[in-house]
């Protein structure tokens, strides 16, 4: 027989703050409870800079000083493998969001500034970031964050920069067999599961695009095919299966070498086929991205 | 993966070791994700035992989360931004070459990629006061040339000082560069050597001479080897606000080397090539990758007895 304790009969039942249309239109009106999204791409396409704006989107309130700000605070804990997580980058963004808003709205008065600064700090709080060095300390602190999120329920999302990070080290690090290789990265993907089932979390994570989609002999065709075939052809699942199985929503991002500009395509995976056909072009400035 | 083993914690004797491996508890993770109920009753330990062994396995091998805004008070209080002796260089990369950060200069043989790392070494013991570490594969670094920049920019009495706040270490193959970054944190931790209390910058010229030879066939090792180096460089960038200065060969028509794994790697890319239509002291830097800044932007330098200084 199965049996709970209070405090997880009241995570699995309670409600954690929704975050829905946070960075829409990348995201249309999502990401919504248990949805576990994949961004993947190469180097410079943006991954990063979305989920910096996601989060400067969730972390901020909904008002502040009768200013609408759009915010859903909600709490984020931010994994960072890649050791990349720019607060400074993270701050800019927020700052320009607040400033842009208090523009617009007639109501706000003057002479803000210091306030903004107060008002970040405390937005700021609500992020939890962790570094971790290797797969199974992902893994086990993984195990330790049940608390944790026990204990807050205002946490919603974790975000993990990037999944991707420890492939090459476990696939060395396993030897010959493939199911030594991907242990690490199973356990970790099964962990996540039970966070999202048990708590309704969201999981967004980005993904390197770590090698090239092998040639296949009916390239030719490909080269015909649409647009949303040819980036479905584009992607590879080179990490573990339990991974590719949990993730409900790929996006893949792109850069346009000659405008500077990048490009987001929706892939809804497991349900209808190429039910989404959405392509968002967006470019990134001072004030975080801007959709086109 | 660490294995059970006894006085991991004082409940961990060698006499519940060796039950719990019975039962198949081998690592430390077999303990954190096996159903403890269930394990009590195979092993028959007590309960309360197993779960406060858990407890401090977990506090003991996970990562503690960081707030932010403790995070955000500590960064600003320890980051910089590292001028190059370029102004227009500086107005691209906004500033600088940023503390926490790698950066990676990237371009052909003779392209200037050493003149650039030399002379931004003079310009950080001067103009930051810091102390460069300079980690030589390949035999490039020329303290003759180090002499000469610092000479000509800021006269003899300086020279002393200059050559004094730089340390090159010699590492010719991979697993002697690990040994070194390794060294080099070691001595940053312990606060034992003056040199590393105000240590900003590190220079690895270049890091495709040592990881090139490990890569190719059909073997994996290369690639892991590499992923572990390249982590080692953000965690001490990222640990201790240093500077990373990476550099880089290209291939053919203007493609940085290393391939797919290592491009994601720096935060900052920076090409560096010679224009034809130029003068021969006279390059083009373009940057190629930022996390922060538009891509794109591109500026001249010219390479002098002085080292680089901007075109005009």
């Amino acid at each position: 027989m199965q049996s709970e304790t209070g405090l997880q009969l009241l995570a699995r039942l309670g409600s954690r703050p929704s975050i829905a249309g946070v960075l829409s239109p990348i995201f249309n009106d999502g990401p919504s409870a248990k949805d576990v999204i994949e961004l993947f791409g190469t180097e410079g396409t943006g991954k990063s800079e979305i989920l910096l704006n996601l989060v400067a989107g969730i972390i901020l309130p909904k008002t502040w000083k009768s200013v609408n700000l759009n915010g859903k605070d909600a709490s984020v804990i931010f994994i960072d493998n890649d050791y990349k997580f720019s607060i400074l980058r993270l701050v800019t963004v927020m700052e320009n969001r607040i400033h842009a808003t208090l523009k617009n709205a007639p109501q706000a008065e003057e002479n803000l500034t210091n306030d903004v600064e107060l008002l970040i700090q405390k937005c700021l709080s609500k992020l939890s970031l962790i570094r971790c060095t290797n797969s199974s300390e992902l893994l086990v602190t993984l195990y330790s964050l049940e608390q944790t999120l026990l204990s807050n329920p205002n946490i919603s999302v974790i975000m993990i920069d990037s999944i991707s990070a420890f492939y090459w080290i476990d696939k060395c690090n396993g030897g010959e067999s493939l199911a030594a290789q991907e242990k690490n990265l199973t356990l970790i993907s099964e962990v996540l599961s039970k966070f999202i089932n048990s708590f309704s979390l969201i999981v967004i994570a980005t993904k390197c695009a770590l090698m090239k989609k092998r040639m296949r002999e009916d390239y030719n065709l490909e080269k015909s095919a649409s647009n949303i075939d040819r980036l479905k052809n584009d992607h590879q699942e080179f990490l573990c299966k339990a991974w590719g199985q949990l993730v409900t929503q790929r996006f893949h991002v792109e850069k346009q070498l000659a405008s500077n500009h990048f490009k987001c395509h929706c892939i809804h995976l497991g349900s209808s086929k190429n039910a989404d056909k959405t392509v968002i072009q967006f470019q990134i400035t001072d004030n975080g991205i801007q959709v086109l | 993966m660490s294995a059970v083993r006894p006085n991991l914690c004082p409940q961990l004797s060698e006499d519940v070791v060796s039950k719990l491996r019975s039962a198949g508890v081998k690592t430390v993770v077999d303990l954190i994700k096996t159903d403890l109920e269930g394990l009590a009753l195979e092993t028959s330990l007590p309960y309360k035992d197993l779960v406060i062994i858990r407890r401090l396995l977990l506090a003991q091998f996970s990562t503690f989360p960081v707030n932010c805004s403790d995070f955000y008070l500590t960064t600003i209080a320890s980051s910089s931004i590292i001028p190059t002796p370029a102004e227009k260089l500086n107005e691209l990369l906004d500033g600088g070459l940023y503390t926490s950060e790698v950066t990676e200069i990237a371009g052909e043989i003779s392209s200037g990629k050493t003149q650039f790392c030399l002379s931004l070494c003079v310009s950080v013991v001067m103009k930051a006061r810091q102390n460069v570490v300079f980690i030589d594969t390949c035999g490039g670094f020329s303290a003759d040339r180090l002499a000469e920049i610092a000479e000509s920019l800021y006269g003899e009495e300086h020279l002393e000082h200059i050559l004094q706040s730089v340390k090159v270490i010699e590492a010719f193959d991979i697993f002697h560069l690990m040994t070194a970054l390794q060294t080099i944190k070691d001595k940053m931790v312990k606060k034992v050597d003056p040199f590393y209390d105000t240590l900003k910058l590190l220079v690895v010229d270049s890091i495709t001479a040592v990881i090139y030879p490990s890569l190719g066939g059909q073997q994996m090792d290369g690639h892991g080897l590499m992923v572990q180096l390249s982590l080692k460089l953000r965690h001490l960038a990222a640990d201790f606000s240093l500077c990373v200065l990476v550099v880089n060969n290209v291939i053919g028509d203007g493609k940085v080397s290393l391939g797919k794994t290592w491009s994601h790697v720096p935060h900052c890319r920076l090409l560096i090539s010679h224009p034809k239509d130029q003068e021969s002291n006279v390059r083009e830097l373009v940057l190629i990758k930022s996390s922060r800044l538009a891509t794109g932007g591109k500026t001249k330098i010219g390479i002098t007895e002085k080292g680089i200084e901007d075109w005009t």
